[in-house]
């Protein structure tokens, strides 16, 4: 096992399952010094030891002296506050059951709305797209969603998402797309007006003026997964040329 | 685990998209995905990549012995089990209605066809013949799983050696002789159509997404020389006679294309041997 | 001594290693592992769905299928996921994804012998594609000890195998190096995680084949992490350049 050293932490740092953290490693940069936040893909072991339980970049920010791991999925398992989108698959009287890509369909109360009221609430069918918030996930239970800011109970761009077309990317790239400065966004948007709606479950909703621009918009994205900054560029205009 | 349906987006998207001329993946509407066959150290085994939909072909064969009643025929069989890997809708030991279908198209494209000689496969009448097993197994299924494994078999079948054997008496030997290929009278390829808006649209080599959506489907199955080999429309919508024949004038097109990349693979093959 | 296969000179080295990880589309992990001309493909679907007669409370049910590359699946197939499975349900930090399914598929792409082996690494690469919260990794290699030379020889080929006197396939965890740093301690089954061996073979010979073996799996270990490595390197280029 390659023991992990902080001097290497300017660089990529990669850990597999049963990489331990060196335990002077951990306290050192912290003010606070015995306490630390572990993040996705780091675990204790029964042995005490910090261990990584998944294959990714090591992560560290001082404030807090959170420690995580920064891995790639395809497989959304929900986590509370998250956006994501998901597809009504089944209707109850209290609940909408939501496809949301992970091992169960989450529950969206009916009106967990902005502004739904027992006799004025939206109606959605099977096979509509949400845009919804996780407002309570948890490993033995379903997922629960809302549609809305639950500090304001504005709906602040959650709802349903009318019209476009959804793809299915991995969770890196769709946070990735969550970023602002990202790159293959911009290029795309340089040339193409278009709305989209990123969930960290890897669903992407695009939507534009024509139906030729979505395809395109939604190929673009999708081959930007593995591309550096300057194949991005040459993607993206081969794209936009062959149009 | 039943496969999700699409979204009313998705749905309605393609369906938009196909009317104003486009196709999800950016293809024209007769187009293949692209092709890529892969071939293995040993003969009879390669991987077919239909754009995301993947399959894999692997023949053997062994002595048996043969029919009373057909005492010089040997044997051809296919296995096509979907596994799992394809796709998590594919329960192990449990026939779907889609691989029934699967297999039936397979078995009347390969083997009712006729493409195999199966007399040549003869050792000693009544008593040896050789049966050769065509094993397919889906990896990734994106669609069009028919073309993919016809694709597949047929390929596999033209790369495959089998031993020679010298007959002496009732005895037979394996010989150390180069090992032969097999004969292959023509080589049937399957072209899938699906159809949309009431028939109006119909596309080649459909996705997953877009046979999720399709009203009716069709598969024709042809050979270069443009001999229909079968036909195949289970179900789905009703369609004019004239629009049959439209598909088969396509097909003959996709037929010539892909028979010449089967062969100028197996040619690029050989020549690395 | 020359192997049979030409192309190795000695008996304790493997064959060139081969891997590819995130091949297919509909899985939500998956990898394909080769030693030299036997390869195997492992897709990896979960957490997901599972079946209410499989449902564990308190943790995920992991379900294994092989699948041959030649005929339908057999006895020997069953063995080998029975093996794969028990294997890996102490790997699996499983209690994390209560109440859900992970299905393994091994597919043989092709067998020139180790297939057990390639397997096993296949599918540690799968996992680890998944994003599937593991213990710490495994690595797998294969050894005979020779009929006629009583050579012991690392992952053998098919026309090897017909000639071995005792077969033996080792899996150790990745964890087991840092117990095992003086290279001279003797043991090694500190960390073994499988261990197979079929055939007749002496006391002193399983251990030397352990030993031997132990060693081999460093290499593999080594070759997930720069795999792993190659992978991340590629999916994060556009941020760091």
């Amino acid at each position: 096992m390659a023991s992990i050293t902080t001097e290497q932490e300017s660089e990529l740092l990669i850990v597999l399952p049963g990489d331990q953290l060196p335990e002077s490693g951990l306290m050192e940069d912290s003010s606070a010094a015995h306490r630390l936040t572990l993040g996705p893909g780091l675990a204790p072991m029964d042995d005490d030891s910090i261990t990584a339980v998944k294959a990714g970049i090591l992560k560290h920010n001082a404030v807090g002296n959170r420690w995580w791991v920064e891995s790639n999925q395809r497989r959304y398992v929900a986590a509370q506050g998250e956006s994501i989108i998901g597809v009504v698959t089944g209707k109850t009287a209290e609940h909408y059951k939501v496809d949301i890509g992970a091992s169960q369909p989450a529950l969206l109360g009916v009106l967990a709305f902005e502004g739904a009221t027992k006799r004025n609430k939206p109606n959605h069918n099977i096979g509509d797209s949400l845009y919804c918030r996780v407002s309570m996930a948890n490993k033995d239970m379903e997922a629960e969603l809302e549609c809305m800011n639950p500090t304001t109970g504005k709906a602040d761009g959650f709802g349903e998402l009318k019209g476009g077309f959804i793809i299915k990317v991995s969770l890196g790239l769709a946070r990735r797309l969550l970023d602002p400065k990202n790159l293959v966004l911009r290029l795309l948007g340089q040339h193409i007006p278009f709305e989209m709606a990123v969930g960290t479950n890897g669903k992407v909703w695009v939507n534009s003026a024509s139906a030729q621009h979505t395809i395109l918009l939604c190929n673009g994205i999708r081959n930007s997964e593995y591309l550096n900054a300057a194949e991005c560029v040459a993607m993206v205009k081969s794209l936009v040329e062959k149009m | 685990m039943k496969d999700a349906d699409p979204s009313t987006n998705e749905r309605e998207f393609l369906l938009a998209a196909l009317k104003d001329g486009a196709r999800i993946d950016g293809r024209k509407f007769y187009d293949f995905r692209t092709l890529r066959l892969t071939f293995g150290a040993e003969y009879g085994a390669v991987e077919v990549q239909l754009g995301n939909t993947r399959v894999l072909a692997k023949v053997s064969c062994e002595v048996i012995r043969p029919y009373t009643d057909k005492p010089t025929e040997g044997f051809l069989m296919f296995n096509t089990e979907l596994s799992p890997m394809a796709s998590a809708a594919f329960e192990v030991g449990r026939q779907t209605d889609e691989e029934v279908l699967v297999s039936r198209l397979i078995e009347k494209a390969m083997r009712r066809s006729r493409a195999l000689d199966t007399e040549g496969l003869c050792i000693v009448a009544g008593e040896k013949v050789w049966s050769i097993r065509v094993d397919i197994h889906f990896l990734d299924h994106d669609g069009n799983l028919v073309d993919a494994a016809c694709i597949a078999a047929i390929t596999a079948l033209l790369h495959f050696r089998r031993p020679d054997v010298t007959v002496v008496g009732e005895d037979h030997t394996l010989e150390q002789r180069n090992p032969v290929p097999l004969s292959i009278h023509h080589i049937p390829i399957c072209t899938t159509f699906a159809f949309f808006n009431n028939g109006e649209r119909m596309v080649v080599d459909p996705t997953f997404l877009e046979e999720q959506v399709k009203e009716g489907d069709m598969t024709i199955t042809l050979n270069v020389h443009k001999e229909v080999c079968a036909l195949s429309k289970a179900g789905g919508i009703p369609m004019e006679i004239d629009q049959i024949l439209q598909c088969t004038k396509i097909a003959v097109v996709k037929v010539a294309e892909i028979t010449a990349q089967i062969q100028a693979a197996l040619e690029a093959d050989a020549k690395k041997r | 001594m020359s192997r049979l296969d030409r192309t190795r000179t000695s008996a304790h080295q493997l064959r060139p290693f081969f891997s590819s990880q995130n091949l297919l589309n509909r899985a939500d992990g998956s990898a394909q592992f080769d030693f030299g001309e036997s390869s195997v493909m492992c897709s990896v679907v979960g957490p997901s769905e599972v079946k209410l007669r499989d449902e564990k409370l308190d943790k995920a049910t992991i379900e294994v299928v092989v699948r041959p590359l030649v005929g339908l699946p057999g006895i020997k197939d069953k063995a080998r996921e029975q093996a794969i499975r028990e294997t890996l349900e102490p790997l699996v930090l499983s209690g994390l994804h209560p109440r859900t399914g992970i299905q393994i598929v091994v597919q043989t792409m092709k067998d020139d012998g180790c297939i057990l082996a390639t397997a096993f690494n296949a599918t540690i690469l799968a996992l680890l594609d998944a994003g599937i919260p593991l213990k710490s990794i495994l690595g797998a290699v294969t050894c005979i000890v020779d009929n006629n030379s009583n050579e012991i020889l690392l992952d053998p080929t098919t026309e090897e195998l017909a000639n071995a006197k005792s077969t033996h396939t080792f899996v150790f965890d990745n964890k087991s190096s840092i117990t095992s740093k003086e290279e001279q301690q003797e043991s090694v089954d500190v960390a073994t995680l499988y261990s197979d061996s079929t055939g007749l073979f002496s006391e002193e010979e399983y251990f030397e084949c352990a030993q031997i073996c132990y060693k081999a799996v460093q290499a593999v270990h080594g070759f997930i992490r720069t795999a792993v490595q190659k992978k991340l390197e590629k999916e994060y280029q556009q941020i760091h350049s």
